[in-house]
């Protein structure tokens, strides 16, 4: 065998090896999924709190969990067609699934601590606040960790927009404000950077067939 | 040009990877790890067939563990790159880098 049929099969095998490591982020349909659900509910939550709309409060409560439902069939019927895609396995997108299960995991400890605040202590509607400021400050952690790992700058821009929309709710956690200040977050941290990943995503894969 | 070229003692290289296809799917399986055999025959560009008896020779050499599950009610072969295969890779690409200068 000699030295350029020895580089050739290397090349080959680079190609490949980076064909692999440069596998673009799947989860974008996931992350557009939540971010449009998460707009409209924060939307609706700020139109009641701030009597924008004449509708009960205790609405707000089936909203959420609404919210949840529709999210969690959804994440679980678009991952498993994510899983189906050439390069799911990919560490970058590994690490991106692992951190947004984290995410969710750090998020759901606000959310029961806050409920158990406000149904056996003495907290009121500001305890519940918190748990925005409690999500975006995670959200911008989470981008930031996917960010460095995929190199992918929207998510870095994402990331450190998350920190601020974090700061903004938290100066204003005792107005309902926040709830259309998180609607409009969740379009600019959420929604648009996913539409830009899941169009790079699907350029990839149709590029590769 | 090949014909000019001297040849290149080989015998220091793992054989068990050194084919092209073999080193391609070490390679690809160094990145994406498992990776379903769908995506092997995409990416390696070869027949099912032709995979199949070379996935048998890395797994042989304990080099990649073939699982075969479902995936709802799909049937599906994930290859995995095993701890020894992944030693295997490094050494084989630090003996490749020796050789070459």
């Amino acid at each position: 065998m000699t030295k350029d049929q020895i580089l050739a099969d290397l090349d080959y095998a680079s190609q490949l090896a980076k064909d692999g490591a440069n596998t673009p982020l799947l989860g974008g349909a996931i992350g557009l999924m939540w971010g449009i659900l998460l707009t409209l509910i924060l939307g609706y939550q700020y139109l009641i709190l701030a009597q924008k709309i004449d509708l009960p409060p205790q609405t707000l409560a089936m909203a959420w969990i609404a919210y949840g439902v529709i999210g969690g069939i959804g994440s679980t019927i678009l991952g498993r067609r994510i899983d189906r895609l050439p390069g799911a396995n990919s560490v970058n997108n590994r690490v991106e699934t692992y951190v947004w299960v984290m995410f969710v995991g750090a998020i759901l400890t606000v959310v029961i601590g806050s409920i158990l605040n406000m149904t056996l202590g003495q907290g009121d509607q500001t305890v519940w606040n918190t748990v925005l400021v409690f999500a975006f400050a995670g959200q911008g952690m989470a981008y930031g960790i996917v960010a460095k790992l995929a190199k992918e700058k929207i998510l870095h821009m994402a990331s450190f927009a998350s920190f601020i929309f974090s700061a903004v709710i938290f100066m204003l956690i005792h107005d309902p404000v926040i709830y259309l200040i998180g609607s409009i977050g969740a379009v600019i941290t959420i929604i648009i950077p996913n539409l830009i990943l899941g169009a790079q995503a699907k350029s990839v894969t149709a590029a590769h067939g | 040009m090949a014909d000019t070229e001297p040849d290149i003692n080989l015998d220091a290289i793992d054989d068990v990877i050194h084919g092209r296809l073999r080193l391609g799917i070490m390679a690809y399986l160094s990145a994406v790890n498992p990776a379903s055999f769908p995506e092997l025959l995409e990416k390696t560009g070869t027949s099912n067939g032709n995979l199949s008896t070379h996935l048998t020779k890395l797994e042989t050499a304990g080099y990649v563990r073939q699982e075969k599950g479902y995936k709802g009610k799909r049937p599906q072969t994930l290859v995995h790159l095993t701890e020894k295969g992944r030693n295997a890779w490094i050494k084989y690409l630090n003996a490749m880098k020796a050789l070459l200068g």
